[in-house]
């Protein structure tokens, strides 16, 4: 009776000891960004930038302009189109990375594949007072669309500063496993701002 | 002695100890936070642009190696293709060399616009005006290989709100004088 | 049954009560000597790395110096085992009989007793790697792209090393000559210690570092692929279970014998603390008669290699002895569990674990209250933060509000244990006491 009882107590202190290593921070969450949480529509305001984000949209393919001649970004997955508005703080600062979190958290970085514009996608300098207007754009899968977060932070690593994270919410899925309401063609010729070049 | 004597005197020890260790606390807790945070402090002084020194209108002061004098802030109404509420800014300073040495003594050189709330503007890459040949920015000045005696024509550009351009004014900072930068005042200061 | 349970957390409280200020003093003291150390080593480095090597040393001893003290400040508010050590002393008072317990000789007699076996246990489980982290870590920042000083740590693999074990030896033979001689006792057997502990520090390090290598050479092979991962976990289960800060994505879904090789360390760590203040205390391990007869074995082996160099067999014998205080006591350890009840052991690994735990969130916590800052700011934040809490690198380096707590907690857990009715039995049957250790020293 004894031995078994004392079976138990351990049995309960092993599962405590696993909940304790599990849950216990480590290094990198101790300097990790600090998050500041909202939604779409928000003013989201962190240390060096506030941000705001007026619509998600998504696409089967991009369209660019790549040093004068047209170009059609397809994907095997969905593009995810979030369009935001930045706004300095106390000093004028870069905005330069994003990422998208999936509901399974897994998360995916901000694309490379459009580094050859370099206007109105990150990195993005903003200034103190003076609203500026990006494109954020993700090659994500259709099925980590839904419930998803929008993390925004001035640099990459950004140790303890403040990491804006916007929940997208719900997302409905069409028949194919789109998101519904994804086009086929987003045309991101135009600039974000309506301003000509 | 016997056993009980012994255990008093111990305990009165340990009194004596305990008050000694709560001075002790006194001195050793800022003493170590000045040991551990020695060199995390004086590298937030040399990167940064924390304290002001105030340069009255019209006179030139020696930073980093050189005089700096401020010779114009002007905005540039009128332009086109600008978000609306914002100005381009034009800060003129003109700078008489003295050490040579500018990619040490400029390094990291920053000029910016601070207004009436403290907040601060960087040169912007939006605007692009025409200037004369001999105008340069701080960042490509360092490379220029002036001489001691050289005057060099410096203008930045900035991009402001329109209700902020009668409060701001232009500062200097450089590596080799940071924590300190030059708070230029204006003609009405 | 309960009562083990709630003795010792009671105990705790009232330990860290009746002496937080000289805990806290001495924690201070220890980081501020730490740091200096650190400093004088990282900085004698760019002028010599073995230089450098042998005084950071000094750093680890620090370290060791504050947790022995520390303990020691307690032994007023932990009777039973006192009376262990009356006891112990009792038997053997012709060695150690004249011993008055003034500040002096009581200072001595904790670094040449209590020191070096501890020293050897620090150093065979790993916490000398978070010590040459830091090294290397101070050293970076002072060079930050490597200029002049290179990596510091190339010593050792370099021959260089035998040199610097070849002058330890040789002060070590000096300082006991003079010991013998007479005069000045105490400042040549910290001169001895300090050599030894230099041994211990370069020598221990190296050998787990070549281990590695010849590991990952025999690795590199490829003759037993499916083993390979089985064989990491068994040749290195300590610094695998530590060197776990960083957890990639592909680590969440590592294997169930990993993760219980983990955990079974991570339980396993608390044990080996109680352990190390039951050395502290002078309860020594090395009088446990069933242990000691594998370790006869081992030395009857080692008897034929009497013929081989003096200078060699010393060195030897220091690696044996080193490894013999890592594994009795860990023998010792489960023996002290089993005698001690199964509730008090498991009070001792779940609230040593949880002291690890609020201390981790708790900086996270301040974190959150301090709130988001430029890195130059955060910076200077830390280092309050860390003094506090201990550094975010949660290696060996402590806060103030955590390693005093530490101590108050491990101290009171052996009280109880020492104070338990069958425990009382066997401990007077039993001799003991810092005698008995100081064959070693």
């Amino acid at each position: 009776m004894r031995r078994l009882a004392n079976l138990v107590l351990l049995l309960v202190a092993v599962a405590l000891c696993y909940g304790l290593q599990m849950s216990k921070p480590h290094y990198a969450d101790l300097i990790g960004p600090i998050p500041v949480r909202g939604k779409v529509g928000d003013v989201v305001v962190g240390r060096s930038f506030e941000v705001r984000v007026e619509k998600v949209q998504f696409a089967r393919k991009l369209r660019a302009d790549r040093y004068g001649e047209t170009k059609v970004l397809t994907t095997g997955g969905v593009w995810a189109l979030v369009t935001v508005e930045f706004a300095a703080r106390d000093a004028s600062t870069v905005v330069s990375t994003a990422s998208w979190r999936g509901p399974t958290r897994l998360t995916y970085d901000h694309t490379e594949r459009l580094s050859f514009i370099n206007n109105g996608f990150l990195p993005v300098t903003v200034d103190p007072g003076l609203q500026k207007k990006a494109r954020l754009v993700f090659e994500v899968r259709p099925e980590e669309v839904g419930n998803a977060t929008v993390l925004i932070s001035s640099k990459l690593l950004a140790a303890l500063d403040s990491q804006a994270e916007i929940s997208i919410g719900p997302v409905a899925a069409s028949s194919d496993g789109m998101p519904a309401g994804t086009v086929d063609t987003l045309d991101l010729t135009q600039p974000v701002d309506g301003l000509p070049k | 002695m016997t056993a009980q004597d012994l255990a008093q005197d111990n305990r009165l020890g340990e009194k004596k100890w305990r008050r000694r260790s709560l001075w002790a606390l006194l001195v050793l807790i800022p003493l170590t936070l000045a040991v551990e945070a020695y060199d995390s402090v004086k590298a937030l002084l040399v990167d940064n642009d924390l304290f002001e020194r105030r340069v009255a209108w019209g006179e030139s002061a020696h930073f980093g190696g050189s005089d700096w004098k401020l010779t114009d802030l002007r905005g540039a109404f009128g332009m086109k293709n600008l978000p609306p509420g914002t100005v381009p800014v034009l800060a003129d300073f003109a700078v008489t060399v003295g050490n040579p040495d500018l990619q040490n003594l400029w390094l990291g050189c920053k000029v910016m616009l601070i207004d009436a709330e403290g907040r601060r503007w960087l040169p912007t890459s939006a605007v692009r005006l025409n200037a004369p040949d001999n105008v340069q920015t701080c960042i490509s000045a360092i490379f220029s290989g002036a001489k001691t005696g050289d005057v060099l024509n410096l203008r930045e550009t900035f991009l402001v709100p329109k209700d902020v351009t009668n409060t701001i004014r232009p500062a200097v900072g450089v590596g080799s004088e940071r924590p300190y930068f030059l708070l230029f005042q204006m003609e009405k200061d | 049954m309960l009562a083990d349970f709630t003795k010792p957390l009671g105990l705790t409280f009232r330990l860290w009560w009746r002496f937080w200020p000289q805990l806290v003093a001495m924690v201070l003291l220890g980081i501020v000597g730490g740091d200096l150390f650190m400093q004088i080593a990282a900085r004698t480095a760019f002028v010599n790395h073995m230089a450098g090597l042998a005084l950071l040393t000094l750093v680890a001893l620090t370290q060791l110096i504050v947790t022995v003290a520390m303990f020691q400040m307690l032994l007023p508010a932990l009777p039973a085992i006192r009376a262990a050590q009356e006891a112990a002393r009792g038997q053997t008072s012709g060695e150690t009989g004249a011993e008055t317990s003034s500040g002096a000789s009581r200072l001595a007699r904790m670094v040449s007793v209590a020191l070096l076996p501890f020293f050897a246990y620090y150093a065979a489980w790993g916490f000398l790697g978070d010590t040459v982290r830091q090294y290397s870590r101070v050293t970076l920042d002072m060079a930050p792209f490597g200029e002049g000083a290179g990596n510091v740590l190339d010593v050792l693999d370099s021959r260089w090393l035998i040199f610097s074990v070849v002058i330890s030896w040789l002060v070590r033979r000096l300082a006991q000559a003079m010991q013998k001689r007479g005069g000045a006792k105490s400042f040549w057997q910290i001169v001895v210690v300090i050599c030894e502990t230099n041994w211990i520090f370069v020598g221990l390090y190296v050998i787990s570092r070549w281990k590695d290598d010849i590991v990952g050479w025999i690795m590199s092979r490829n003759i037993f692929p499916t083993l390979q991962a089985a064989a990491h976990g068994v040749a290195n289960p300590v610094s695998t279970a530590f060197a776990d800060p960083m957890v990639p994505v592909e680590v969440t879904s590592i294997d169930t014998s990993t993760k219980l090789i983990a955990l079974f360390f991570f339980m396993l760590l608390p044990v080996i603390w109680l352990v190390m203040t039951a050395l502290i205390y002078g309860y020594d391990v090395r009088d446990d008669k069933g242990l000691l007869r594998v370790h006869e074995r081992v030395e009857r082996l080692g008897a034929r290699y009497r013929t081989i160099p003096k200078f060699m067999r010393d060195f030897v014998e220091h690696f044996i002895s080193g490894y013999r205080s890592r594994y009795l006591p860990i023998a010792n350890g489960v023996r002290i569990t089993l005698s001690s009840g199964v509730v008090l052991m498991l009070t001792l690994i779940v609230g040593y674990r949880l002291i690890d735990w609020l201390a981790a969130w708790a900086w996270l916590g301040m974190t959150r209250i301090i709130g988001p800052h430029d890195l130059d700011t955060w910076q200077v934040l830390s280092e309050g933060v860390s003094l506090l809490f201990g550094s975010a690198f949660q290696d060996s380096s402590t806060g103030i509000l955590v390693e005093p707590l530490r101590i108050c907690f491990l101290a009171a857990i052996l009280e109880t244990a020492f104070a338990l009715p069958k425990r009382r039995a066997v401990e007077i049957a039993q001799p003991a006491g810092p005698a008995g250790a100081a064959q070693d020293a």
